[in-house]
């Protein structure tokens, strides 16, 4: 299996060729949207933090911030800060993996006005850089998916998640790479993962799944309420367990290659666990920052986020949300709930869709502007 | 209209509604080649789980053959199962 895509220097292959304008610290979002309001054809990222971050926390912010750079969907970026050092940081982590031509430009010294100026002129040169590259075909192995889902409810388990599990095996078998995430939400569901892994990989699922319940528990917080959601439990699901149950049909049923971090790049082949939060916002920045051109995004009430460069599928097994939310939805699989499909039928349908989405086909949270980021914060401020 | 009930595991002892469902109305939960008859006690909406056996308090409930949570109270065969009903066992720092 083949879709057309947009080859890169280094052999990666992209399914879009964005010129990005992002801002590496708060205080540049101005000048990051100033710029893509005088020029055409590029994408903007802005995010609220960037000042202050240390240890950990501070590495998880950049290398976020280089990971969305570094996705092959991205043709050639511009790095915006209000002072150079934040900037720096993100553009040598950049050049650890990729080559593509990245700019920085800060406003110290020079002001908003002027920066956005000096951007507006370099984002003119690359949108001009990029419109030259066309498409190639290649073969399905260049693409890494990622696997997603929220405002779930019970038809996710049965329906909609294992018809994403059906096509992240065949993506798998055919060379290319799986991620999954919320390590939150699989919490009653591991032993069936760590079962199916390497022991070693096993037990670091199990220990991944532990250290959020461990916090949990530290606070003394009774998790529902929390999870499930309100919308998970109008939907019908009654625990996190029960949720987690549903939620890791999704990931197909290959065992478990690695647990990686937050926006950490695997290479090989398989599928992995990406250690992040629920969050919608939060896990597509971390799986697109890990390298995913694509997200599959599985809903049963119908949440509607995206993500602020990739193409986000998103489907439900859910009749009504497919028509109460039938601007977000691009595929219904209700049918399947009605008994009409089997989840294989399904599979080859989102299967052939996702190639489609791959080879230039927009997604409605492209269209709608469901531009979401936002990077997990793990510590505080200092 | 038919309802029907998801049964997902052998063990299972809640199916999930394909169509909300009335008090008195009978729901058919298909499983493996067999069909058994329930009637919803309480009006159960789309997409919650109905009781298909009896459950005592403390009892787990199973659905997909797996463990999702302890009955908080006695429930019959035909009620509504969930958060009124049903409680987590995991991420209780509440009980811990």
């Amino acid at each position: 299996m083949n879709f057309k895509g947009y080859v890169r220097d280094d052999g990666k292959v992209g399914v879009r060729n964005q010129v990005v304008i992002i801002a590496a610290q708060g205080a540049a979002n101005v000048v990051a949207t100033g710029i893509a309001s005088l020029v055409d054809g590029v994408n903007v990222v802005t995010q609220p933090y960037g000042r202050g971050q240390i240890g950990p926390d501070d590495q998880q912010q950049t290398r976020t911030l280089a990971g969305t750079v570094i996705n092959p969907n991205v043709h050639s970026a511009i790095i915006v800060a209000w002072e150079p050092k934040e900037a720096e940081k993100m553009y040598k982590k950049i050049r650890e993996k990729s080559n593509k031509r990245v700019e920085v430009i800060t406003i110290i010294g020079q002001g908003t006005l002027k920066a956005i100026e000096q951007g507006a002129k370099l984002a003119l040169d690359m949108v001009l850089e990029a419109s030259e590259q066309g498409t190639e075909e290649v073969p399905i192995k260049h693409l890494t998916l990622a696997v997603n889902c929220g405002g779930s409810d019970t038809t996710s388990g049965i329906v909609a998640n294992p018809i994403t599990g059906f096509v992240c095996d065949r993506l798998i078998d055919m060379g290319g790479i799986a991620i999954f995430g919320e390590t939150a939400e699989i919490m009653g569901a591991e032993h069936i993962l760590a079962r199916k892994s390497s022991p070693v990989v096993g037990q670091k699922i199990i220990d991944s799944v532990k250290r959020f319940e461990d916090y949990v528990l530290s606070l003394g917080i009774d998790i529902r309420g929390n999870q499930p959601k309100p919308d998970n439990i109008a939907g019908g699901l009654t625990t996190v367990e029960e949720k987690a149950l549903g939620n890791i049909a999704k990931a197909g049923t290959h065992a478990i290659k690695d647990v990686i971090d937050y926006a950490e790049i695997p290479n090989e082949s398989g599928l992995y666990h990406m250690f992040s939060s629920p969050a919608g916002a939060e896990s597509n920045t971390g799986f697109n920052a890990s390298g995913a051109q694509i997200i599959i995004f599985t809903t049963g009430q119908g949440n509607p986020v995206g993500h602020a460069l990739c193409p986000v599928i998103k489907i439900t097994g859910n009749p009504h949300t497919a028509i109460a939310s039938q601007d977000n939805i691009d595929i219904d699989f209700s049918s399947v709930l009605k008994g009409e499909k089997t989840i294989e039928e399904a599979g080859q349908e989102l299967l052939a869709f996702m190639l489609r989405v791959a080879s230039g086909r927009k997604t409605r949270s492209e269209i709608l502007k469901h531009h979401e980021y936002a990077i997990s914060r793990i510590g505080w401020t200092v | 209209m038919e309802n029907k009930g998801i049964k997902l595991g052998v063990y299972d002892n809640v199916a999930t509604l394909t169509e909300k469902i009335q008090p008195n109305h009978v729901c058919t939960v298909a499983f493996q080649g067999e069909q058994v008859q329930i009637t919803a006690v309480n009006a159960i909406p789309f997409g919650h789980k109905i009781a298909i056996k009896p459950i005592a308090k403390g009892e787990k409930i199973i659905k997909y053959n797996e463990v999702i949570g302890l009955a908080s109270q006695d429930i019959q065969p035909g009620e509504h199962v969930h958060v009124h009903n049903v409680q987590s066992i995991r991420g209780r720092g509440d009980i811990a």
